[in-house]
């Protein structure tokens, strides 16, 4: 007998632009990847090496990059960052543009491939600027599918020109310092950002 | 993109080793729904809760033609009852509340879903009594950084006499209740193997991004990873 032998984790990305009269958007709807930083999470809970507080196993970051243009055509499974993620040069000012943004910015290290802190683009800090997404921006919408929310509001990233996006668990490993890997990640097209429009993203796992 | 892997091994008393499966697995819903669990905070809080702590061996098949299966499955077919593990077994043979997710949506009567879907707000989380067999926690651990791996072993003790066909991975409490309450996380049926006092049977079994990045599998872990 032969068995199906896979769970296709398989994720879909939506990505709207609304504007202030309510006018929305969509100019994005795309499959994702699904990165090795997901079976690295998931490694790490089932064979009880990891941490020991469920909320650390929790996708509950994403960051945002100007760098995607670069992985159109050759970005896989084994991405562990963005091409070139926010914060890295400006600190939180890249996500928060003006003092009227809402979008709440943790900072904290980012995990390598190897489990270990990877520096950011400088090669002198551990520590990555990552948006936080909240409880109820989590949404089931299925047994076995979860839908999550990204919003980017009209006050935030603005004069940039977004091009990536990641998801990212807490902190599999339980540091005390939060470590968190890249579980998905989309490269898109350009976006210049301004604040005539907000950004939602509307990013789907199935397993 | 989760994929399993199962090898089953006779081992005799004087050391000699026949593999008599080495084949995929079927990774079933159960897995996947814990996870998403996880993510919505609606499951157990403790991570133990959602790793591989019994199975179950089984003389059944199921009905379905398993090529086209979706792994909407949470059971083993004929579980082996206590008597049938054996007097003798080194296994900790424990009873439990099967977990499974049930709803009336099939010909409108409430039973277990197997190879089906049902809308989320019709699907409730039930179960039933079994045995299960405990897998000491030392017998799973990580080869590589995105996958975990698990091993059982069947002594010679064990099941004599039977035709076993069929073998079920469970985690062990992943709903958090009081008592565990066993969810199915991977299951594999086979030709039927006879088992005797003259071999044990071990079954190794992998789970995960199974060879998808060279980086992470050319990684041997042994374990750990860096912490610090």
């Amino acid at each position: 007998m032969k068995n199906a032998d896979i769970i296709n984790v398989s994720g879909h990305l939506e990505i709207y632009k609304v504007y202030e009269n309510g006018d929305e958007e969509l100019f994005f709807d795309e499959a994702n990847t699904i990165t090795s930083g997901m079976g690295v999470g998931l490694g790490l809970l089932y064979a009880g090496s990891g941490a020991d507080s469920i909320d650390n196993f929790q996708i509950r970051y994403f960051q945002l990059g100007v760098g995607g243009d670069d992985r159109l055509e050759s970005y896989g499974v084994s991405e562990t960052f963005l091409a070139s993620a926010l914060g890295q040069v400006n600190g939180t000012s890249d996500y928060n543009s003006s003092q009227d943004s809402v979008v709440p910015i943790e900072t904290h290290q980012l995990m390598d491939w190897d489990g270990g802190a990877l520096l950011d683009s400088e090669g002198e800090r551990e520590l990555w600027n990552f948006a936080l997404i909240s409880d109820n921006a989590i949404k089931r919408v299925d047994l076995n599918s979860v839908t999550y929310i990204l919003y980017v509001d009209r006050n935030s990233c603005n004069n940039l020109t977004l091009n990536e996006v990641g998801l990212f668990m807490k902190n599999p490993l339980g540091n005390a310092t939060y470590r968190s890997n890249l579980v998905a990640y989309r490269p898109f097209a350009n976006v210049e950002k301004t604040d005539d429009f907000s950004l939602i993203f509307k990013w789907t796992l199935n397993f | 993109m989760i994929s399993g892997h199962i090898t089953i091994c006779k081992v005799y008393s004087d050391g000699t080793k026949e593999t008599v499966l080495d084949r995929a697995n079927m990774i079933v819903a159960g897995l996947g729904s814990s996870f998403l669990d996880i993510q919505k905070g609606v499951g157990s809080t403790v991570a133990a809760d959602y790793a591989p702590a019994y199975f179950q061996i089984g003389t059944g098949a199921p009905s379905f033609n398993a090529v086209d299966t979706s792994g909407f499955w949470y059971q083993v077919c004929a579980p082996l009852s206590w008597q049938q593990y054996g007097e003798d077994t080194d296994l900790t043979i424990t009873e439990r509340y099967r977990g499974f997710y049930a709803s009336s949506v099939i010909d409108g009567i409430y039973q277990e879903l197997e190879q089906t879907k049902a809308p989320l707000s019709s699907v409730v989380f039930s179960g039933s009594d079994g045995y299960f067999a405990n897998i000491a926690k030392g017998s799973v651990t990580k080869n590589f950084l995105d996958s975990f791996e698990a091993q059982i072993v069947l002594d010679e003790n064990t099941a004599n006499g039977l035709a076993l066909t069929e073998v079920g991975l469970f985690a062990k409490n992943p709903k958090g209740f009081y008592l565990d309450t066993p969810v199915m996380m991977a299951y594999r049926s086979f030709t039927a193997l006879n088992k005797t006092s003259d071999f044990s049977l071990v079954i190794n079994w992998s789970i995960g991004f199974l060879g998808l990045d060279s980086n992470v599998d050319n990684h041997y872990s042994t374990g750990d990873i860096p912490n610090s």
